[in-house]
């Protein structure tokens, strides 16, 4: 099988592509309150290029290794659509921002095709019987980064989309909070290639890719052919479905776009922009590394799951080989678990004196990870929660307690063996109570029972 | 008839805007009972040559009271800051002027008044101008005699002859820049010869600039890469202020030019453009222009420009049409214009609104356009003639490089009438353009003038990028 994607991310600019309206959503606005005549299509409005939309798509493509046109030209796509202000959208077509490149992720380079700038339409807002159009968005700068057909599976589809996002809030191009991410997928078992359109955020993404997955598994099964078609992801349902055939097989007739005159992209110009690119997921990922020796397998993933700031902050008081087990292990798994990617510096903080806390051994690790989870919950300070007394006994400490404590009831231990639960409890209580509290409850129990057995 | 005599009597009339003001600064009239006059005589005018689609009585008037209450002020003054002080301008219907219907001439548009000013819209007003209304024209200039206007606009009448085309497609433009019996410069529009075409049928003066030196901002369009906004008017005196103060960069036209017009220079020598199928009396009338010309000291040679002749039709309706097939997309009844009860899904709206808002012309050149763009025909047809493009432009830069500017007529015949044009395939009418989309496709400035006789034709001067004065200098020797 093999996955090809079109990504199309929202680039975070001050206003839109080609008009001054702010490009930001704000939180109560009003729809079509963020518009104007080149973003409405009057007749007779101009569109002038956001340079600072072009800086930011260049910033990819520079870091993505593409190839960089020696001019910016933008094209005319014409479809017929109530969203479309002009009934054309401004795009690149023949000379795209980003020619090439690839793309470096945790399973290895993914080729890519192009990467290009265009304009994003306005919103279809589904009233049932009709339906309203809101042109806020539209003008908005998307950025469409399409791969060869490099991935494997759904799940390597989703990871690719994930650390896509993570390199371009590294880029300072894209925040997941402002920005929209849409994919279009292609896939095909076969040598027959089957589109998915219109796919929002990556869970979607591989929801969509394994629905079709089996869909074009069970086709083949039961002896048919796979048809070559466009379908659409709808989320509600869960499944893929056919588009009209019309809609796919669309001609759009490009040409260029005769208001915007092709704009050099200068040396110089390149050159800034590339020199201030931050350090990339894979050349940090060597440089944690070689920098505070630890495996290259948790480096890696830390640095494509944008965890890399996290889990240096933490390294800063802990050892680093501790650190970036904990953030690759478990932050990261936390983070999955609340669909979240952005950790407070407080948070930080703290995640880092528990790892302190872990680190001396005073506290055991299932403490440390439920602990970790509550952090996430709602941040408190760890040390007074844990406490100076509250330093835990575990290991050889706690084996030595609990084997005197059965060694001294006897009585409950046998009741233990005679089936009465109840009687494990006791001896936990008397354990606690030969610590002063400090016993990590989950070992002891552990230990109990295997101490305990007949 | 007043109207005839004023379009003839080419002297004098570079007199009126100053004599105007002259009488204004004295104290003698003031701007509103000159506008309440001017007013009243456009209405007189437009029942007989039916040359406008708007007047813009209200804005005119309420422009004339803040000049005259600025005049009350600043006295003399009032000249420096509004240098052509009570100027009456029109409009062609495709530029937007705030609150006033701007249609381009069709259906699709009827009723929609922009909520912004052209660039040369607001940089006239700055000036002093006073506006009063929009002119007619084929349907988003889709034409060379303006009979092809949008369904319920009227067709323009020739003010020398009422049986007799303006010309297209600023028809209506020319026409009031030759009947107006007051100072009044016609703002017009040129794609493939909108301006030198009707200026030479109306027996007036016509300059179409160097592409990108006057805003396009605000101008409804027909063919961005082609749309070249000028001035018609009586005199070249008229033409030549008037291009002053709407030349020049404007940020918020992407194609604008940063670069300026070149000063006056006095060419040697002209080329003479061989032409076909040039009417025998208009052949003559500009063999009399150039002998004038010759007689003052610039000497001519005839050349031929063989690729521009064989390409630039077709690479010109190739390139209008592409482009003008993606603008008048947006025209589907869903946001402003001209838009039927809304019935079915979008797709049957936007068929049912087009199909009952385009005229048949537009509706040609949509299909034309949009064929010529289509994946599989896109490189033989729209790419191939991009590239034509660039050779005609070399073709006569070839030229240019050797004198100072090239003459030919401006249209092959007399303004034909209206029973006559009937008769014309459509094919037929797009070959009326052959001796004006050359340099409209090579983006060169160029000035048609008036030629002596029986009826009225025009001398067709092409100067190279930016040449513009030297233009109106030649302009004058004709
Ligand atoms: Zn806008």
């Amino acid at each position: 099988m093999r996955i090809g994607l079109e990504v199309h991310c929202g680039l975070d600019t001050e206003s839109k592509l080609f008009c001054a309206c702010s490009a930001r959503p704000s939180p109560e606005e009003r729809p079509n309150s963020r518009c104007c005549p080149v973003c409405l299509g009057h007749p007779g409005s101009r569109p002038l290029t956001n340079s600072r939309a072009v800086s930011h798509a260049l910033r990819v493509a520079l870091a993505l290794g593409c190839r960089i046109p020696a001019e910016l030209r933008f094209a005319r796509k014409s479809y017929f659509y109530p969203d479309l202000p002009k009934n054309f959208q401004i795009t690149q077509y023949d000379h795209p921002l980003g020619g090439g490149g690839t793309m470096e992720t945790s399973f290895g380079s993914v080729a890519l095709r192009r990467i290009h700038l265009e304009e994003d339409p306005g919103a279809i807002v589904d009233r049932g019987s009709y339906v309203l159009v809101d042109y806020n968005r539209s003008g908005c700068p998307l950025l469409e980064i399409v791969t060869e057909p490099a991935l494997k599976n759904a799940e390597e589809a989703r990871a690719f989309v994930d650390e896509l996002s993570v390199l371009l809030g590294c880029l300072g191009v894209y925040s997941p909070e402002r920005n929209i991410l849409k994919v279009d997928a292609n896939i095909s078992l076969s040598d027959v290639r089957v589109e998915i359109k219109n796919i929002l955020g990556q869970r979607e993404l591989q929801r969509a890719l394994e629905y079709e997955e089996a869909r074009q598994r069970e086709t083949i099964a039961r002896g048919e052919a796979i048809v070559q078609e466009t379908r659409h992801w709808d989320a509600a349902l869960g499944a893929t479905k056919p588009m009209r055939s019309k809609e796919s097989e669309e001609d759009y007739g490009y040409i260029e776009e005769p208001d915007l005159v092709p704009h050099p992209l200068e040396k110089g110009w390149l050159a800034e922009v590339r020199k201030a690119l931050p350090e990339l997921p894979l050349s940090r990922s060597r440089r944690l590394v070689k920098q505070y020796r630890i495996a290259e397998d948790d480096s890696r993933i830390i640095c494509f799951s944008g965890l890399a700031d996290a889990f240096e902050t933490i390294a800063g008081s802990v050892d680093p080989v501790l650190a970036a087990r904990w953030t690759r292990r478990e932050v990261l798994r936390v983070l999955n678990l609340r669909g979240e990617r952005v950790i407070s510096l407080e948070l930080l903080r703290q995640i880092a004196s528990l790892l302190a806390l872990v680190e001396k051994k005073k506290v055991t690790d299932a403490i440390a990870k439920e602990l970790l989870e509550k952090l996430f919950e709602k941040p408190f300070d760890v040390k007074t929660r844990v406490g100076a007394g509250l330093s835990v006994v575990m290991g050889d400490e706690l084996r030595a307690v609990c084997e005197r404590v059965v060694k001294e009831n006897q009585k409950a231990v046998s009741d233990y063996q005679s089936g009465r639960p109840e009687a494990l409890d006791f001896l936990l209580g008397q354990v606690m109570r030969a610590t002063k509290g400090r016993a990590d409850p989950g070992a002891a129990r552990l230990l109990l029972k295997e101490l305990g057995k007949a | 008839m007043p109207a005839r005599k004023k379009a003839t009597s080419k002297q004098g009339a570079s007199a009126e805007l100053p004599a105007l003001q002259g009488r204004i600064l004295q104290g003698e009239i003031t701007l509103s009972d000159h506008v309440h006059e001017a007013v009243d005589s456009l209405r007189e005018l437009d029942r007989e040559y039916a040359m406008m689609t708007a007047i813009s009585e209200e804005l005119a008037r309420s422009q004339a009271k803040a000049l005259d209450a600025e005049k009350r002020k600043l006295g003399k003054d009032i000249l420096r800051a509004r240098p052509l002080l009570g100027l009456c301008v029109s409009f062609k219907d495709a530029i937007c002027v705030r609150g006033v219907q701007s249609a381009a001439g069709s259906k699709a548009l009827k009723g929609y008044t922009p909520v912004f000013d052209a660039t040369v819209v607001s940089r006239l007003r700055e000036a002093g101008c006073i506006v009063l209304g929009k002119t007619a024209q084929d349907e988003f200039g889709f034409g060379s005699f303006s009979v092809n206007v949008g369904k319920d606009f009227r067709i323009p009448r020739n003010p020398l002859d009422r049986e007799r085309c303006c010309g297209g497609s600023s028809g209506g433009a020319a026409a009031l820049a030759a009947a107006a019996l007051f100072p009044h410069v016609a703002i017009a529009e040129s794609t493939g010869g909108s301006i030198a075409a009707p200026a030479a049928f109306c027996g007036v003066h016509g300059l179409c600039p160097t592409y990108g030196l006057v805003s396009r901002n605000g101008l409804i369009d027909y063919a961005n890469s082609l749309d070249k906004i000028g001035p018609i008017a009586r005199s070249l005196d008229d033409v030549s202020r008037v291009l002053d103060v709407i030349a020049g960069f404007d940020a918020a036209d992407a194609t604008s030019l940063q670069r300026t017009m070149a000063p006056e220079a006095m060419p040697k020598s002209i080329a003479l453009v061989k032409q076909e199928g040039v009417a025998e009396e208009v052949a003559s009338a500009m063999w009399d222009a150039v002998k004038r010309m010759e007689s003052s000291g610039v000497s001519y040679k005839e050349v031929s420009l063989p690729y521009t002749a064989k390409f630039a039709l077709a690479a010109y309706y190739i390139i209008a049409t592409s482009e003008a097939s993606t603008n008048l997309a947006r025209y589907c009844g869903l946001r402003y214009g001209f838009q039927p009860p809304v019935e079915g899904s979008a797709e049957e709206h936007f068929t049912v609104t087009r199909g009952e808002a385009f005229g048949a012309e537009a509706k040609r050149r949509i299909l034309l356009g949009t064929y010529a763009r289509m994946a599989g025909y896109r490189s033989a047809y729209y790419e191939r003639a991009l590239a034509v493009r660039s050779r005609i432009i070399a073709e006569y830069q070839g030229v240019l490089k050797r004198f100072g500017a090239l003459v030919s007529p401006a249209m092959p015949l007399f303004p034909p009438r209206f029973d006559e044009l009937s008769q014309l395939t459509p094919l037929q009418h797009y070959a009326m353009d052959h001796l004006l989309v050359g340099p409209n496709l090579a983006g060169l400035p160029h000035l048609s003038i008036p030629l002596q006789a029986r009826l009225p034709a025009g001398l067709l001067l092409i100067g190279n990028h930016l040449q513009e004065k030297t233009l109106i200098r030649l302009g004058r020797m004709a």
